[in-house]
């Protein structure tokens, strides 16, 4: 793949993941009743809501800057526990097969922007 | 490097012995466990999938060779244990319940910095070697 291949496949899934994520931030930080009736629905306690958004809403800005390796590392890993915690939650609950796939979508999603993170930083290296 | 080996260690079995302490009940089905989450206000199978996902976490910080998954180990103990401490806030519990966590994130953040310090040295040890 050519460098600039990578680089704006990279801009584009980062980019499409991060404004995916600042919605849902959006969402909680407003306590939407979707968000509600959702975290109801798994089990959870409601309080979280806001929680998870303002976490969304730092992940996507640790996703979308270069500057902080670390937290960008940190924010991906925050992001794949969310989804996998979501689906793992979903299936637990017993819900039906379409309700698992949004978030198996943004995990694939956001694998797709690591893994392009990652060859990224490999060609700037050179 | 001696020194960094001891600090890391110490503040890591200490970490290890502190996500084992809130494991090893939920997964045994202790009643008080049980009553702790509910407490929180979160579903039983949480309690088990957290204990799974804290299993998984320490073998991925204890297993050499494989920096990246121990980072995100680090991460996901970072969102536990702020997540765990936020619950309790945003009950309004006492402080006496939440007081010790300032306590669990210094031993939290002191196995991350003499995680990497030995990292560094070891590689550094390398090169010289």
């Amino acid at each position: 793949m050519k460098p600039t291949t990578i680089k704006i496949l990279y801009w584009i899934f980062t980019v499409l993941f991060s404004l995916a994520m600042f919605g849902d931030a959006f969402g909680g930080i407003t306590k939407q009743e979707p968000g509600i009736v959702v975290l109801k629905h798994l089990g959870y306690p409601v309080y979280n809501l806001p929680l998870f958004g303002v976490a969304k809403l730092l992940g996507a800005i640790a996703i979308l800057q270069a500057r902080f390796r670390t937290i960008k590392e940190w924010a991906y890993a925050g992001f794949t526990i969310n989804f996998i915690s979501a689906i793992a939650s979903r299936a637990i609950v017993g819900d039906a097969l379409q309700l698992l796939i949004p978030p198996v979508i943004m995990l694939v999603f956001m694998f797709i922007s690591y893994f392009l993170w990652k060859k990224y930083q490999e060609i700037k290296r050179d | 490097m001696k020194k960094i080996n001891i600090f890391y260690w110490v503040f890591t079995i200490l970490l290890v012995l502190l996500m084992l302490s809130s494991a090893i009940p939920s997964l045994m089905n202790s009643p008080q466990s049980a009553e702790f989450m509910k407490h929180l206000g979160y579903p039983l199978y949480f309690a088990k999938f957290l204990a799974v996902a804290k299993l998984l976490g320490i073998v991925a910080l204890l297993v050499p060779g494989f920096p990246k998954i121990t980072e995100w180990a680090y991460a996901g103990f970072t969102f536990d244990l702020i997540a765990a401490c936020y619950s309790f806030i945003a009950l309004g519990d006492p402080a006496s319940t939440y007081v010790l966590f300032p306590v669990f994130f210094i031993i939290l953040a002191g196995s991350y910095i003499f995680y990497h310090k030995r990292l560094k040295a070891k590689t550094l040890h390398e090169i010289a070697v």
